[in-house]
């Protein structure tokens, strides 16, 4: 009888290599991550070919490899508190500061100039049938983005990644194990979801996307040879539906003020608000992500009656960029580790 | 290039004290050899206290601070481009732990607390 593969019985390791150009091994200290979802990594082994005049009406084209490795996908993980979620945000964003004298140790990671450290992952899938293993090596995270809300309680981080080396074949894979910790939920940001400051209970929602715009370059190989570094950009986005306390962000930023007299035209000014929100899981377990200019967007804001009735929902979305000399994006975690993440 | 010193701002607890630099981790873009090929690569650099002489590592911790000394143009780069550090004169060998420019001027100009 033919077997199939125990798609739901697997592992998932990811780990800064130590160094670039060599694949972490499995005996090294990677981190068990817990893997959600159907989005999955792969080889990104494709094929082009090249059709010739034969003489026939089908064609029989010359085939090659067009490319290996480059864009492999990524997976989803949750994020557990007390050191998944600082090293998750530091693989990419690619800057440390560790802080503290005993457990909890603060992290502060913050955008810069730095890129995120080369990673290995490692993959294994099925138990009887297989076990099928893979790595990808001197990989970067190319786009993450982190998402939680009434539609998403359970805080998710979605990686994609850069792989030079892809779906390097494993016989053995690393030993470290679920740390056993639950993820963070959207009721641990509870009054923790700010804009300019002040706490919004309407914020149903929020996502983080960090996209660092790469590419790779292929040479004398269908396999990349180096990454090339493109502009990155931060986006953010708070979800909310439109409150009494709500209505003066949406004035203030249409009409530059958050009491327009009538009359008032439409500001032609660029608006921007801070974006703030913490999860807490204990006095010595949190994750704040602060963003304090996000250029929002009123592009789609409708505030205009229904025949229905029903909740009129806004988005607070856009391009996080520096104010002043500060970051546009710092992520600050207590964790239990010591030791910096990149 | 001259060693360049840099004072943390961040990592303040819950009480308002800053609490003592420990590590900081940056890629730092290296060129190497491969073949005849010279190839550019961050390579994850880990900051800790050290007395060692500033040629001899990218950066280092003074001890006893919350400064960075670098003559790394990389490590210095990096660092100001977060915002959250600050160029300072070379530390004092009696500087206390996890003191802070504002934090020594508050001692020097105590405020009256209410009791």
């Amino acid at each position: 009888m033919t077997a199939t593969i125990e798609a739901g019985v697997g592992q998932v390791h990811q780990i800064k290599q130590a160094a670039a150009g060599t694949i972490e091994p499995v005996g090294s200290t990677f981190k068990a991550l817990r893997k959600v979802g159907d989005k999955s990594m792969k080889a990104a082994k494709t094929y082009g070919s090249e059709e010739w005049v034969d003489g026939e009406n089908f064609g029989t084209p010359a085939h090659f490899v067009d490319t290996i490795g480059g864009d492999v996908g990524g997976f989803v993980t949750q994020v557990q508190p007390g050191g998944v979620d600082g090293f998750l945000a530091a693989q990419i964003i690619g800057s440390d500061v560790v802080t503290g004298a005993s457990d909890p140790y603060t992290h502060t990671i913050a955008t810069s100039s730095a890129q995120g450290p080369v990673q290995t992952v490692r993959a294994k899938t099925g138990v009887n049938v297989g076990p099928f293993r893979q790595g990808w090596g001197d990989a970067l995270v190319s786009k993450a983005v982190m998402n939680c809300g009434q539609d998403q309680k359970v805080m998710h981080w979605d990686q994609d990644f850069m792989a030079l080396k892809a779906a390097v074949y494993a016989t053995s894979s690393p030993s470290a194990t679920d740390s056993g910790t639950d993820p963070y939920n959207w009721a641990e940001a509870t009054g923790a979801l700010t804009i300019d400051a002040t706490a919004f209970p309407e914020i149903d929602g929020e996502t983080l996307e960090i996209d660092r715009k790469l590419d790779v370059h292929r040479g004398d190989s269908p396999a990349p040879v180096c990454f090339v570094y493109g502009k990155g950009e931060v986006m953010r986005t708070c979800s909310a539906l439109v409150t009494d306390s709500v209505l003066p962000v949406i004035k203030s930023t249409l009409y530059g003020s958050t009491t327009p007299s009538h009359g008032d035209a439409v500001s032609s000014a660029v608006a921007s608000v801070a974006l703030e929100s913490t999860y807490t899981r204990s006095a010595s377990r949190s994750i704040k992500i602060t963003t304090p200019k996000v250029i929002v967007r009123p592009d789609d804001w409708e505030v205009f009656p229904r025949a229905e009735g029903g909740k009129i929902p806004i988005a607070f979305t856009g391009r996080c960029v520096k104010d002043g000399s500060t970051a546009l994006l710092t992520i600050v975690v207590k964790s239990g580790d010591s030791a910096a993440y990149v | 290039m001259d060693t360049a010193f840099l004072e943390f701002t961040g990592g303040i607890d819950s009480h308002g004290q800053p609490e003592p630099l420990r590590e900081i981790g940056i890629p730092v873009q290296i060129s190497r050899q491969v073949g005849k090929d010279v190839v550019d690569d961050f390579v994850p650099v880990t900051i800790r206290p050290s007395v060692k002489p500033d040629d001899e590592i990218p950066g280092r911790i003074v001890p006893d601070t919350r400064v960075v000394a670098t003559k790394s143009p990389g490590v210095l780069e990096h660092l100001l481009a977060r915002g959250d550090f600050q160029l300072v004169d070379p530390p004092s060998a009696k500087r206390a732990t996890g003191q802070t420019a504002d934090h020594r001027a508050s001692r020097r100009n105590p405020k009256r607390t209410e009791e």
